[in-house]
């Protein structure tokens, strides 16, 4: 590369501008600018507009204002194609790569090597072997996809963008599904290719990760570009200052636990016969009044399945799940809710936890239309609904303009923070917690955090399930790692216990007695 | 501007410049066609409104529509797409023939209330049938329920030329209806009378079931997110019955209405294809049971309008599925204007921040 192609950057976003058909202002008046052979940080919270950016960069949203300069000339993008035309690859958070073909097949995908009329198959392991070789990437190009472990599918989603070329590799938070240890190699790889003279585009909130590994970064607020950084001349505080506007100390005070009786038992469940293989093999545990147990583990390793399961969204097909003493195999979801007392906040918010399409007050309300004080003979008793939906949304601090507001119209945090008011406003035995900070910014983050402190304190059992592990050594009294349906280890209390341990429990390095195991479950 | 505001005026504008193009279309249509085009426009565009019984006929065209067009409402708020109203205000007609005829238990009023209640009950349970083969067995909404209506075609058809035909008439229908069953008239020499009342309190009623009733609510949750309605505790499949049952019995009311209303006999031999009028007042209306009288009146009109100018010019009335057909494309486009709703939803909210 001439010295004279570095004068100009690789790319240049300028005045970009981005409004959403639900009025939200996802960008305005963005500059950005990359070089080659830097890796550049775009941080902010989510909602700020990161992920909006690189969808223009990459074609898939259509740019509002401003323009696009690749090397310096004009250009637009309209489509994936046209921006891999440009040398420009993403890696999405979801995977694109089809699960039941080969790590080969996937690479060449759009651009099959033929023979005659066939797929040259052999031909494609070739050239997968020789990128792979190329960028000290090592993958199995023979292996099907659905068989690999997340960061190697992540690693053959990188390869299949250089396969096509790229020189600009766009990751969207790519650290959010590893583990400490995948983490680590993946940072090893984008060294490498940066030395090869790539860019990476790096999108995170993990402040940490960017100081490790990125040169420059650049600070998104509100949708807005808060200035370029040289990451080494910038301090955490200063990054986090820039993202939230003032200083968010996560260090919440945490009281002694002080567990009581035995709220929810989970004995020898079994779920996903029939699907290939167990998704819940035998897991059983206990959660006391008092005591909040978090579950960590990879995403994928049964999780998900476990909590539905306690919630009624599926039926455990072996055990049995308790409620305070109640059996609630027999039991729907409302009478899970309202007769075993139980709260849920689901993973997917916007699946699960809201109607998006309905106002703020309609979806805050949803779980209490049956009280009296909500409907009389199945009318609607609306001045109550009003006042109610009101007192929820300053007392859960939601930013919107009125209570009739689409829930589509609020920001990711907005939105968790009227699921957590719908569940967490009324008295409950037992709450469940899929993901509480998932996807939502540092100020509401805290402020569910303490809302699950209150409530664990005044005697409520409480299970979290994250995958952030920062976030489940915080809220945890003690802590499950779930590794492939089964219960890997189990910690009854969280002195000593360090993410790198954790790490090596959640990747099936290492697995507990059945001894330490049984601990968990509590009569 | 908020957007929401932005969102509801270009509904409105959308709608009324559908109707514009659509009518624009017609009217060239019309020039090109006719020998004699201003008779013909004049007929058609305000034929309606020169004497009392053309009101009339106005009113009589639009009061199924609104029935229809409610029944689809209900029918379609939890996403469900049936085409129950169809099959349902085939039926409505029928039963309501039947009780009208054959129940003579009681007489005069108190069999037109018997009856349309009878229709009510019969016709909702009518329409719970294909979505609980959709929800039990997995077959397709949409097509079970169109396929479903053949079957009470066939049904009715039984009854009515088995126990319903009058063989001694001329003119080929049912019996002759009890004169004592029908609904007063309000307006002399027109045919408006009480169903046009029933109508108005059932568009009252649907407004209020829907969006003021713990039910409603909960239909239009499940319309929005079925797995969050799901998640949340309420009985999707109780609730999603329930709307069928009430949007079949309101198609089906619409049905017998009609029988107490404006036909002095049951002579139906074919489904009505009030169904998919139905969809029709329905889409204009945005789904929405407040704006159904507006769309309903609309249909209605283009429709008189133009059977008006089919008796007196040289056009045939078949224009009419030339407007409805353009309105209901352009409406139905949701690409249709959205360039141009996302330049102002860009300009106001640059405007809104600098002025902030």
């Amino acid at each position: 590369m001439s010295a004279a192609e570095h004068t100009v950057p690789a790319i240049e976003m300028k005045g970009i501008t981005k409004i959403y058909s639900n009025g939200v202002v996802a960008n305005k008046d963005v500059d950005f600018s990359v070089n080659y052979g830097e890796i550049h940080a775009v941080m902010g919270e989510n909602g700020a507009g990161k992920s909006t950016l690189m969808k223009m960069l990459f074609g898939i949203e259509k740019v509002d204002k401003g323009q696009i300069f690749f090397e310096g000339k004009p250009v637009t993008i309209n489509s994936p194609a046209e921006a891999i035309a440009l040398k420009i690859g993403m890696v999405h958070q979801e995977f694109m790569l089809v699960p039941s073909l080969t790590v080969a097949e996937n690479m060449v995908l759009r651009e099959e090597p033929r023979k005659g009329i066939f797929i040259d198959r052999n031909k494609a392991v070739e050239e997968t072997r020789k990128i792979s070789e190329a960028f000290h990437l090592p993958v199995d190009p023979r292996a099907r996809v659905a068989d690999l472990p997340v960061g190697i599918k992540q690693r053959v989603e990188i390869l299949k963008a250089l396969y096509r070329g790229a020189k600009i590799l766009i990751l969207d938070e790519p650290t959010a599904v590893l583990t400490p240890q995948e983490t680590e190699e993946l940072f090893r790889q984008l060294l490498i290719l940066k030395e090869h003279g790539h860019t990476v585009i790096f999108i995170s909130h993990k402040i940490r990760e960017i100081k490790q590994i990125c040169d420059r970064i650049t600070i998104l607020k509100n949708g807005r570009s808060m200035g370029v950084y040289q990451v080494k001349d910038i301090s955490e505080a200063d990054i986090s200052r820039l993202m939230v506007g003032h200083e968010v100390k996560m260090n919440l005070e945490k009281k002694e636990a002080h567990p009581g009786n035995t709220v929810l038992k989970v004995e020898h469940v079994h779920y996903g016969y029939g699907e290939g293989k167990l998704k819940l093999n035998d897991v059983t545990f206990s959660v006391r009044k008092g005591e909040i147990v978090g579950i960590a583990g990879v995403e994928g390793n049964g999780q998900r399945e476990l909590l539905e399961c306690l919630t009624g969204l599926r039926k455990a097909q072996r055990g049995r799940v308790t409620i305070s003493g109640k059996d609630v195999s027999g039991m729907n979801i409302y009478e899970i809710r309202e007769k075993a007392k139980t709260a849920y906040i689901p993973q997917d918010r916007l699946l699960f936890g809201v109607a998006a399409g309905a106002s703020i007050e309609e979806n805050l309300l949803a779980n209490r239309m049956n009280y009296r004080e909500f409907s009389h003979w199945g009318v609607l008793k609306e001045k109550n609904f009003v006042k109610t939906a009101k007192e929820l949304i300053r007392e859960f601090t939601i930013k919107c303009d009125s209570e009739k507001q689409l829930v589509s119209m609020l920001s990711g945090g907005n939105i968790q923070k009227v699921v957590v008011a719908r569940e967490l406003s009324m008295p409950r035995d037992l709450i469940i917690i899929d993901q509480p900070s998932r996807g939502i910014d540092v100020g509401a983050t805290k402020f569910i955090h303490e809302k699950i402190f209150e409530l664990r304190d005044a005697g409520a059992a409480i299970l979290v399930n994250s995958a952030d592990l920062a976030e489940i050594l915080e809220l945890s009294d003690s802590l499950i790692v779930m590794y492939e349906g089964e219960i890997a280890a189990f910690f009854p209390d969280m002195k000593d216990v360090t993410e790198e341990q954790l790490g090596e429990y959640m990747l099936g390095i290492k697995k507990q007695t059945q001894e330490e195991i049984r601990e968990a479950y509590h009569e | 501007m908020s957007n929401k505001k932005l969102d509801m005026i270009f509904s409105v504008v959308k709608t009324f410049l559908a109707i514009l193009i659509a009518m624009v279309v017609a009217l060239i249509i019309i020039l090109c066609i006719s020998d004699e085009p201003l008779t013909a426009l004049h007929s058609f565009l305000l034929g309606p409104f020169t004497n009392i019984r053309r009101i009339g006929n106005l009113v009589e065209n639009t009061v199924p529509l609104i029935f229809v067009g409610l029944g689809v409402c209900v029918l379609w708020a939890t996403g469900k797409r049936t085409l129950s109203g169809e099959g349902c205000y085939y039926f409505g007609g029928l039963f309501g023939a039947l009780m009208a005829l054959k129940f003579t238990v009681v007489s005069g009023k108190a069999l037109t209330v018997t009856s349309l209640i009878a229709v009510i009950a019969v016709c909702g349970l009518l329409a719970l049938l294909p979505i609980v083969v959709n929800m039990k067995y997995g077959a397709d909404d949409f097509v079970v329920s169109l396929l479903f209506n053949y079957v009470i075609f066939y049904v009715g058809n039984y009854i009515f030329s088995n126990y319903l035909m009058d063989i001694t008439s001329t003119s080929s229908g049912s019996y002759l209806l009890p004169e004592d069953t029908f609904f007063p008239t309000l307006v002399e020499k027109t045919k408006i009378n009480g169903s046009l009342i029933v109508a108005l309190v059932m568009v009252v009623l649907t407004w209020f079931f829907l969006y003021k009733t713990k039910w409603g609510y909960r239909i239009r949750l499940i319309g929005i997110n079925a797995n969050y309605a799901r998640y949340i505790g309420i009985n999707v499949l109780g609730m999603c019955l329930l709307a069928q049952f009430i949007g079949g019995a309101i198609s089906g009311l619409g049905g017998g209405v009609e029988m107490f209303g404006h036909n002095s006999r049951f002579a139906w031999f074919s489904l009505t294809n009030m169904g998919w009028d139905g969809i029709m007042v329905a889409t204009l209306a945005y789904y929405k049971p407040q704006y159904i009288l507006l769309s309903a009146l609309f249909l209605g009109y283009v429709r008189t309008g133009a059977d008006i100018m089919n008796r007196t010019s040289d056009v045939a009335s078949e224009i009419v599925l030339v407007i409805q057909a353009i309105m209901i494309l352009f409406i139905g486009a949701k690409s249709f204007m959205a360039g141009t709703q996302q330049k102002l939803r860009v300009k106001y909210s640059t405007e809104e921040r600098k002025g902030a």
